[in-house]
């Protein structure tokens, strides 16, 4: 693994290093995602490399002269190797995604991002398509640039009704597609996730962070399963399956008339059975009776508020 | 592992070297490697190396050879291996180091400097703070992607939403990524007309076949495909919900599939009042909720 993660590496640090003479050495570690004492080493070994004498060529030679490297070689080895398919799928279309985000705020990264498709051969018509505009997420980025905490009305899965809240806050996070704000909830004392479609309210405050984002990896936004878990058995007809794509489904099993079955633990089945009511009948919960009454109890309350209440009465 | 690193690199420089095809028996006495026991165990050795080198991206071609006895002769074409330079100016290096730094999860710093390596280096820039995109995983569609970049047919089952699965010939030529989720577009030969596929529920492997597509790219517009997600047209809702002092109307413009939904989800807290087609559609779901529900379930 080492020794071909180091060909690897010196594959692209070879032409890198001959198009910047006396290049530093720590320029050198950070451009191949390395230490110093790795590009050390990848270097020293480069004395020993180089065109067999039969076959005329010559020597790579390395001069380290203070920090700084100089390269000689010989040609034929002056450009960079091509990045891989996956590679260049991978690095395109991340850029992409920032360019369909955030391009407002990059001028000049979509003509960038272009430039680069066309030399790493990614096509047209393999691209980010996102929505540009978020509410909130402008508020929110003058707070993370002014270092403010901000006041926010949030409904979670296990809420009745929003909540206000006052949080620091640390980090944005987009995970697929969807806008996270990462924080320090000063009511919970704790690390709190929260997503910015569910934000009713949010507003900047004089008050500055008080306490920092911590180094280190945050905790996903995705949904942990715990312990105390209900677990809720659903009968999905086939106008339903989107829901599918909604939850973390266990024990899905397609039936050959071409109803679902599947589980969903959860920590919240008030969200559930939200999720359920706009299935419009065709999820239906089996168990437990407990959140199959939800259910009902909810879409009979619904009926009776429409009964008591038509546009003529307001 | 630094004699291996040294003879991957120097079977590297030998084969880009190289004008005319190399044999291992030439390439074994030139370099002097793959030199001591067993010859088989050398030739399997020498074997490793080259495709260790293939998975790294050199592209090393083996041509049969006559005039050398039958056996394999090898090289690696420089237009192949390298890459074009690109034409990247200080400004849009800078303003692509500063948006490589926002992504977690896409490609790695080394991906990123061999497009650098031959580029103005970017200019001191200020990165947006606490801000992170999370690239969406590529490894699935790289079959897909290549198909495309080919002009190659692929064949795939499909599960419909119905949780049918259905065997599909599909003209590939657009690769769509939007809230995480790939979606394939192209022209689908078995119903004759362009079709959409969600890639995660592609099921095995996608085969990327020899036929060319027969359909012209240049007459598809892969932007084109935009229209997918392009959304509906708001309409004038208006609901009640129910706060702390009794309903309370709201006005608000929304799509119409989703203040439905949103709607049926706050229910019973919110009555859809206006327009007429929506409070018919919510009062309808609510039944069909009930309906769903109404027999008692046999244990």
């Amino acid at each position: 693994m080492s020794a071909t993660a180091a060909v690897q590496r010196l594959l692209t640090l070879v032409p890198w290093l001959l198009e910047r003479p006396g290049a530093h050495v720590d320029e050198a570690a950070a451009a191949v995602g390395v230490d110093r004492a790795t590009v050390l080493a990848d270097l020293s070994l480069l004395d020993f490399c180089g065109l067999p004498g039969r076959l005329g060529g010559d020597l790579f030679e390395t001069h380290l002269i203070g920090d700084r490297v100089v390269l000689e070689l010989a040609p034929a080895f002056d450009k960079p190797i091509r990045p891989t398919p996956d590679e260049a799928l991978r690095l395109v279309l991340s850029l992409d995604h920032v360019a369909a985000v955030l391009g407002d705020e990059l001028p000049g990264l979509d003509e960038a991002v272009a430039a680069l498709r066309t030399a790493a051969g990614v096509p047209d018509g393999v691209r980010v398509v996102e929505d540009g505009s978020v509410t909130h997420l402008d508020t929110v980025r003058d707070a993370l640039t002014s270092g403010r905490a901000v006041e926010l009305r949030y409904r979670g899965r296990g809420d009745d009704q929003p909540r206000a809240r006052q949080v620091d806050p640390w980090e944005l996070l987009l995970h697929r597609g969807v806008w996270y704000l990462r924080t320090h909830d000063r009511d919970a004392d704790a690390a709190r996730t929260f997503r910015l479609d569910r934000i009713s309210e949010l507003r900047v405050l004089d008050d500055v962070v008080r306490v920092p984002r911590p180094s280190g990896a945050l905790p996903e936004p995705t949904y942990v399963p715990g312990p105390d878990d209900v677990r809720v058995e659903l009968r999905i007809a086939p106008r339903g399956q989107w829901i599918l794509d909604a939850v973390e489904a266990q024990d899905v099993e397609h039936r050959t008339d071409g109803v679902t079955t599947a589980v969903v633990a959860t920590d919240a089945p008030a969200w559930l059975v939200q999720l359920v009511l706009t299935a419009r009948g065709e999820v239906e919960v089996v168990a437990p009776p407990r959140v199959r009454r939800m259910v009902v109890e909810a879409a009979s309350a619904g009926l009776a508020a429409h009964d008591e209440l038509g546009p003529d009465d307001i | 592992m630094s004699a291996k690193t040294e003879r991957l690199v120097n079977l590297t420089v030998a084969l880009l070297a190289t004008r005319t095809p190399v044999t291992f028996q030439q390439l074994r006495e030139r370099m002097g490697e793959w030199q001591d026991g067993d010859p088989e165990s050398q030739r399997r050795k020498f074997e490793r190396d080259k495709e260790e080198l293939r998975r790294l991206g050199v592209p090393i071609d083996s041509v049969m050879t006559d005039s050398l006895g039958g056996e394999p002769a090898y090289r690696v074409d420089p237009a192949r291996y390298a890459l074009p330079d690109v034409p990247l100016t200080v400004e849009q290096m800078t303003v692509l180091a500063v948006a490589f730094q926002l992504v977690e999860g896409g490609a790695d710093q080394l991906t990123f400097s061999k497009v650098a390596a031959r580029a103005p280096d970017p200019q001191e820039a200020t990165v947006p703070s606490g801000i992170t995109v999370r690239a969406a995983d590529v490894s699935h569609v790289t079959p897909l992607a290549s198909a495309i970049v080919e002009g190659r047919v692929v064949r795939f089952t499909h599960r419909r939403t119905t949780g049918e699965r259905v065997e599909r010939e599909v003209e590939p030529y657009a690769l769509l990524q939007r809230r995480g989720t790939w979606y394939l577009r192209g022209f689908d030969r078995t119903v004759e007309d362009h079709r959409i596929f969600r890639t995660d529920r592609i099921e095995g492997k996608v085969l990327v076949t020899d036929e060319p597509v027969t359909i012209d790219p240049q007459e598809v517009d892969p932007r084109g495909a935009d229209a997918l997600f392009e959304l509906p047209d708001e309409v004038d809702v208006t609901v009640a919900v129910r706060g702390p002092d009794g309903w309370e109307v709201e006005h608000r413009r929304d799509r119409w599939w989703r203040a439905t939904s949103r709607a049926l989800g706050d229910s019973p807290d919110v009555v859809m009042l206006a327009p007429t087609d929506a409070r018919e559609a919510v009062v309808d779901a609510l039944r069909a909720v009930l309906a769903a529900h109404a027999q008692e379930v046999v244990a």
